[in-house]
């Protein structure tokens, strides 16, 4: 028997052979009254996600129109038809939905697991919780979600509990026979994402304070970044990942062997932004596009793998190019050989005589001494090599061309690689390829579909050699979570719309063309003085955008959480500071309890805080998963049209008005409400679409006037810039004439008049009739019932 | 080969992975495009990013707009242009996933408010896995027809034209304006 006490006593009287074994003391003071649903299931927050799935209707574009995941199939779903076991087409997809975020949010889970265990392991579960004195609201999403304000590291243990089990639970309804409604289907991928979001800050949180990462340092050291920053001539340890143990150690080995200055190492993905915030001197390479960039250059020595994000063939691919690789994760071990317990000078001759292509290493403490000493054999025999490949080699290579444009077809981007080798074939020209490099991702599957065996990535770097050797950069190193004190500052700005929005890029580097348009997107909004905050991929490929001076994004602008500031919170694990950040002007600024209430804040959020984030080039299921949990806190997306392919979208209609209402608490009204946001998630096409569509999603039915006037402004001036004309809806956002941009004011007047027909009094310049609603300073908006109760005392008779 | 010999071959999806256990569009002749556009009722061309980059593709929709009297529905920032040489678009801030989320419902007015379309064509999009996905959702989910006259072939249109090479593609362009 297991009793869950939470207050009183018991008395235990006359009892006798009776074992009490106290497993944990849980001392939790009282800091905030508990809300409604700490440690929410599956069905707590279903009324919430209901209300978003009502107005934001799920939007599916199948892959596929067959499901195969049980024996009675596979099953014809095309044109919504039901399957054997009774599911129809957009409910399957609704599932497979589901499975993506679990996915996703299962790799930050676990990955939070290994760490905590790890660290509970070194330094003991009481080890604080401290994250500097600017830093008060340490953990928002465990706090929101889980109801504690954990202080040790021992605490977040029952936090990632809680996760698992609800991820299990989440999984068990994906199961053949349960759901019959995508919507409820939906409710479960929000869910998955909100505890994605929880996993993922205890993850960060942890590896900040035991590592001393920077806490929330806006002057966080600048990081050498870019293909161009390997150095070919030191020896080079490449880690890969987004698991920051292996690399570490690899760190403290070179350093109490003072050898920092002897050996490279430079990072793939997250582990590359984990590993600078440990130590500024490691380098960025850059994204998962970069991977098969780095390893077929051959300037790596050995290759480090933990998990995540690591191409599958990384062992063949190494081998070939006889590089070493030391795997160190459970969750990627490579069919390599455990040889964690062996004599690691034994292992160091096996992978430098090449008896032995990798090795798995569980323990990270024991990748360092072999990672490093290995690359430095390695490169002593290697001597110098030939990036990618010789001249010789790449003038036989297209040779081989037929045009039969194979590559084109598996090309995730359908760039025109034949036009290219047989511009080159015929002209001895390779100029294209330059043309195709900065858009190609290096995935291979050219590779995989070529007739003739071509080496087409090797060709398509080996022409582009000088522009892949001048993408260096500096990103400003990951710098945690978002003080207090900036919240502070910029809480009331935000909510009030005079800061004109908070724009997130974060996730991975599947672009729909050449990098360099994410840094003009976001470029465009720094000018403009919005707040951008970034994590993961996109931070890293925002250091290699850098204008004609050489200066990167980084360098330009400042790294405060600010107006026209450029944040970089770190790896993927640190976008729980992004949602973080958002939960955190809900308390500091608008002094709403966090504990256990989840739907508040969402509504608040949803409600007040022009925050959009920007998945430029999402690819995998933690971009899922995290852009999920951003939705269910009330934050939309804009992704890339790569992003099409995850088949879901929540997409509202601005046409049908009985969606669009609110509760004001001051008036005490149900009324109706602008469409502000009208999308969840959304896919864009162009970085011009991009654009517009951020400004847009940024307007929010509580700005001020002064607010909206300034959101409405850039919404404006921006469409005019890149769409040539007004938007399709201005005018659904006016509520008053001080809603319009000062310069515009009597030329939308004019408009509003003679095309949507509103009352309009030219003596005083005042809008007399047409508005969705009247303007009211204190308009307090909410669409729970619940919020609505709380703040009016009165009942809402449902 | 000529193009009437195109037409007729069996054709490559854009992505050999794209695969549906359903029917794959039907390709079609610029001819049957023009004659689709002309009996529907309430047709409607969605232009794409590509139109930003891509001038023949501009003045392509400018004569078939002239000639038809299709109304347009910009998408990826197709707007631009098209304004720049006299177009009126129909709506030029919502995205193609917008635009599809709107189709899908039978009880939408269309941006004029007399009805949803019947006939959706649409051309120039730099992004063909982008519009396939908005093409499978209008197959699976909707009764609106579909043509595609994009330069690679779209799987899950009703209609679509093959993969076409640059001339080819301009041609047959061309051809529509002919009819």
């Amino acid at each position: 028997m297991v009793m869950d006490l939470r207050e009183g006593f018991i008395v235990l009287d006359d009892m006798r052979n009776v074992t009490i074994r106290i497993g944990k003391i849980v001392e939790e003071d009282e800091w905030e009254p508990m809300g409604p649903t700490p440690r929410p299931h599956i069905l707590d927050l279903r009324y919430w996600d209901q209300k978003l799935l009502e107005r934001y209707e799920p939007f599916y574009a199948p892959m596929q129109d067959f499901c195969n995941l049980c024996t009675m199939g596979p099953c014809e779903l095309s044109h919504n038809k039901e399957g054997a076991c009774g599911l129809d087409l957009k409910t399957q997809k609704a599932r497979l939905v589901v499975l993506a975020c679990l996915i996703g949010a299962s790799s930050h889970t676990a990955h939070a697991r290994h760490l905590v265990h790890y660290l509970i392991e070194k330094f003991g579960p009481d080890y604080p919780i401290d994250l500097g004195s600017n830093v008060n609201i340490e953990a928002p999403n465990i706090r929101l979600v889980f109801g504690i304000r954990p202080k040790t590291i021992g605490d977040l243990e029952q936090v990632l509990d809680y996760v698992e089990q609800e991820l299990v639970r989440v999984l068990h309804t994906t199961h053949t026979g349960q759901e019959e409604s995508y919507l409820d289907y939906e409710s479960k991928a929000l869910h998955v994402g909100m505890l994605d979001h929880v996993a993922m800050e205890v993850a960060d949180i942890a590896q900040i304070v035991a590592f001393n990462y920077p806490k929330g340092d806006p002057d966080a050291p600048l990081i050498e970044t870019g293909f161009g920053v390997l150095d070919p001539n030191k020896p080079v340890i490449l880690v890969i990942g987004h698991n920051i143990l292996p690399a570490r150690n690899i760190v403290d080995y070179l350093e109490e062997h003072g050898l920092e200055d002897v050996v490279e190492v430079a990072g793939l993905c997250c582990t590359a932004i984990d590993t600078t915030r440990y130590d500024p001197k490691a380098k960025i390479v850059g994204t998962l596009s970069f991977e098969l960039r780095a390893i077929r250059s051959g300037i790596p020595d050995v290759v480090v793998t933990d998990e995540q994000c690591i191409r599958a063939d990384t062992l063949r691919e190494c081998s070939k190019m006889g590089i070493p690789v030391v795997a160190t994760s459970e969750a990627s071990a490579r069919g390599l050989l455990d040889r964690t317990h062996e004599n690691p000078d034994v292992i160091i001759e096996d992978l430098v005589s090449g008896k032995a292509k990798g090795v798995l290493i569980k323990d990270p403490d024991k990748v360092g001494e072999i990672a490093v000493r290995v690359a430095l054999e390695i490169r002593k025999r290697r001597g110098k090599k030939e990036l990618f490949m010789s001249e010789e080699e790449l003038k036989a290579e297209v040779q081989k061309c037929t045009g039969c444009a194979r590559c084109v077809f598996s090309c995730p981007h359908n760039l025109r690689i034949d036009v290219a080798m047989q511009h080159a074939k015929k002209n001895g020209d390779f100029s294209k390829f330059k043309e195709i490099e900065p858009s190609c991702i290096a995935c291979g599957r050219c590779e995989q579909s070529c007739p003739k065996g071509i080496r087409i990535v090797d060709v398509i770097m080996k022409s582009s050699l000088d522009q892949l050797k001048a993408k260096t950069g500096k990103s400003r190193a990951g710098r945690g979570p978002i003080q207090d004190v900036e919240i502070r500052k910029v809480g009331q700005p935000i909510v009030m719309g005079t800061i004109p929005g908070v724009i997130a890029p974060i996730g991975c580097p599947n672009y729909p063309r050449a990098r360099e348009e994410l840094g003009q997107i976001i470029e465009e909004f720094l000018k403009r003085r919005y707040i951008v905050v970034t994590s993961g991929c996109h931070a890293m490929d925002l250091g290699m955008y850098k204008d004609e001076e050489g200066r990167s994004l980084y360098e330009k602008y400042p790294g405060v959480f600010d107006a026209g500031g450029l944040v970089n919170v770190g790896s993927c694990v640190a976008n729980s500071h992004i949602s973080g950040a958002a939960i955190k002007i809900a308390a500091i600024f608008a002094q709403r309890p966090l504990r256990g209430n989840y739907a508040e804040i969402a509504d608040y959020i949803l409600n007040r805080i022009g925050a959009v984030g920007l998945a430029w080039g999402a690819y995998s299921q933690k971009a899922a998963s995290i852009a999920t949990g951003f939705n269910r806190l009330g934050i939309p997306a804009v992704v890339g049209p790569h992003s099409a392919k995850y088949r879901r979208a929540y997409i509202g209609k601005f046409w049908k008005k009985e969606k669009w209402w609110v509760y004001d608490i001051k008036s005490r009204k149900k009324m109706p409400v602008e469409p502000a946001p009208d999308a969840l998630l959304v896919c864009a096409e162009t970085k011009e679409e991009a654009i517009v569509q951020l400004a847009r999603l940024c307007i929010r039915p509580a700005d001020t006037y002064l607010g909206r006037q300034i959101k409405l402004t850039h919404y404006i001036e921006l469409s005019q810039k890149y769409l040539g004309c007004l938007p399709d809806d201005w005018h659904l956002y006016v509520r008053t004439e001080a809603d319009l941009p000062v310069k515009m004011r009597d030329q939308l007047l004019k408009i509003l008049e003679d095309e949507h027909g509103w009352k309009i009094d030219w003596k005083n310049k005042k809008i007399l009739e047409g508005p969705i609603r009247p303007y009211d300073a204190g308009f307090n908006p909410t669409l729970v019932e619940h919020v609505y109760e709380k703040y009016t005392g009165e009942k809402i008779v449902r | 080969m000529s193009l009437d010999k195109v037409f007729e071959k069996v054709t490559r999806i854009f992505n050999p992975a794209d695969v549906q256990a359903s029917k794959c569009a039907s390709i079609i002749k610029p001819k049957v495009v023009a004659t689709m556009i002309k009996k529907a009722k309430r047709p409607i061309l969605i232009t794409g990013g590509k139109l930003l980059e891509d001038e023949r593709i501009v003045d392509f929709v400018v004569k078939l707009h002239e000639k038809t009297g299709i109304e347009i529905l910009t998408t990826g920032g197709s707007s631009k242009p098209l304004i720049e040489r006299g177009i009126k678009p129909l709506a030029t801030v919502f995205t193609l996933h917008y635009i599809t989320q709107y189709l899908l419902d039978p009880n939408w007015k269309g941006f004029d408010g007399k009805g949803n379309y019947d006939l959706a064509v649409f051309v120039g999009f730099t992004t063909p896995y982008y519009l396939s996905r908005m093409l499978s959702a209008l197959k699976h989910f909707s009764k609106v027809n579909t043509i595609s006259i994009c330069e690679y072939y779209q799987p899950h249109a009703k209609f679509s034209f093959p993969n076409l090479n640059e001339d080819m593609y301009y041609e047959a362009l061309n051809m529509i304006l002919e009819v």
